[in-house]
């Protein structure tokens, strides 16, 4: 196997020109003969046990082994680029350093402006949720699981009209968002609201269907009992694991949560705060003993696997992802699961992103 | 004769005097308790909170979709509705003569074979997870 690389700066180009010997070089050249693959050298990169794992810090904070999603090296070789992910929160810091040129459309419910700026910048949840995503690779900061994705905000209201809610659906639907990332959820979803995300599930991005990522919640709640929007089959209902690669305390629950994802107790996930003294702390990064925990953490963590996976091939439909999650997930915890890979305190298991990445 | 016509205006009347404490949601009924305390509470919204202890403001607006929008235009002109945004070919929303005959209205159109459903354009607190 003969490798040519050529350095730009952090970039590097790798083009393949002999037969393959690595075992992710013969996966790869089934697609493509030539690939961007980049070093991941973020300065705090090792911080973020919930990508990958390093031997130092997971012995320093005793994380089980498999805490982290196995992203292995695929970061090298996809990182969203070409695909647009809509993140639908309370607001984005548009001039923090680690999301240069990310943003291609936002806009605020409020205003109706593009503007899309923290109203409170002490209110960090926006930026904080987008980081795990987008965050660039850019030798400052963190990684994002997709870093390249092109990033589209919108900004909701803490309390918000069902016609709002369908306005901003109706804008990511408007600005070919691939992928919806919700960290929010009202407990009592309305019949036009669910029927935008249905609809958007199946008929979005030209008829493959939209992916749309819920957070499950943080109440420790059975959402059988609830009409959340989580709760809806058309969507990916996320729920969170902690640092022992468990189902977190407080994770919602229920017979249409899909998967779990990393979205720590005791360890916060690192990504990005609010530039500056406002934010979580008076930095411009929330690290692993930060507040920014919860399924709200966990959602993103998906959205960005999916966008690297669309990367991957663009084709996939709706429900060939749903599919892929509910067999390619890794089956944790001390619980059983059913004859269908399920079990509700975890859906179809915790994401591994070898493993999607197997044959897809 | 003259006995039935008072007993539908009297139904007709009833429909609109006292709001209703409930909505259709997913084809259930679903029970609403008035708040009176509230202090998000206005002349424009009054707030309620359902069976499952959420908090809802309902104001003059109204989501509707249809079956079909052959009988939308009749529909309009005897509900006084107006119409303030068509969002797809068959979902509306309406603005309705008043909060307190939202419900009702809503209600009513939700019994129609024509229509898909239809509630307030219900204000919710959006939770961060």
């Amino acid at each position: 196997m003969k490798k040519i690389l050529i350095s730009f700066g952090c970039i590097t180009t790798l083009i393949l020109t002999g037969c393959g010997s690595s075992e992710d070089t013969q996966k790869n050249e089934t697609n493509t003969t030539k690939h961007t693959v980049v070093s991941l050298n973020e300065p705090y990169v090792e911080q973020q046990w919930y990508i990958r794992k390093n031997t130092n810090f997971y012995e320093t904070y005793e994380i089980n082994p498999d805490a982290h999603i196995h992203i292995g090296d695929i970061q090298k070789t996809y990182s969203g680029k070409t695909i647009k992910v809509a993140v639908i929160d309370n607001g984005l810091d548009m001039n923090h350093r680690d999301l240069y040129k990310a943003l291609i459309a936002s806009y605020d419910s409020a205003t109706k402006t593009t503007n899309v700026n923290h109203t409170d910048f002490n209110e960090y949840h926006g930026t904080a949720v987008t980081g795990i995503i987008a965050a660039r690779n850019n030798n400052i900061g963190m990684l994002g699981i997709a870093y390249n994705v092109s990033l589209i905000f919108l900004k909701y209201k803490d309390e918000m009209t069902d016609s709002e809610t369908i306005e901003l659906f109706n804008k990511a639907e408007s600005f070919g968002a691939d992928i919806i990332n919700c960290s929010w959820g009202t407990y009592d979803v309305s019949d036009a609201v669910k029927d935008k995300i249905v609809d958007l599930s199946k008929h979005g991005r030209n008829g493959k269907g939209t992916l749309i990522v819920f957070a499950s919640g943080n109440d420790d709640y059975n959402l059988d009992d609830y009409n959340d929007e989580s709760n809806i089959p058309e969507v990916i209902s996320v729920g969170a694991t902690d640092k022992e690669n468990l189902r977190a305390y407080y994770s919602n629950y229920g017979t249409n949560l899909d998967l779990v994802a990393p979205g720590g107790y005791d360890l916060a996930l690192p990504t990005l705060d609010v530039t500056g003294a406002a934010g979580e702390n008076s930095g411009d990064y929330i690290f692993y003993d930060g507040d920014f925990q919860g399924t709200s953490a966990a959602a993103p963590v998906v959205s960005g696997v999916l966008a690297l996976l669309l990367e991957k091939n663009p084709n996939l439909t709706h429900d060939e992802v749903i599919s892929l999650l509910k067999t390619k997930s890794d089956q944790i915890g001390n619980v059983p699961y059913d004859e269908h890979r399920f079990n509700p305190y975890y859906g179809y298991g915790k994401i591994n992103v070898s493993k999607l990445f197997e044959t897809n | 004769m003259k006995s039935l016509f008072f007993l539908v205006l009297l139904s007709f009347l009833s429909l609109f005097a006292q709001e209703p404490t409930f909505y259709y949601e997913s084809g259930k009924k679903v029970h609403l308790d008035l708040l009176t305390n509230t202090l998000r509470a206005t002349k424009k919204v009054d707030y309620y909170e359902n069976e499952k202890g959420i908090v809802l403001g309902v104001s003059d607006k109204m989501l509707v979709k249809m079956v079909t929008t052959k009988n939308l235009a009749m529909l309009v002109k005897s509900l006084h509705l107006h119409l303030i945004k068509k969002f797809s070919s068959r979902l509306f929303l309406f603005q309705t003569p008043s909060k307190e005959q939202t419900l009702a209205i809503a209600n009513s159109l939700y019994q129609r074979d024509d229509v898909v459903f239809a509630h307030p354009d219900f204000i919710k607190k959006h939770f961060k997870r």
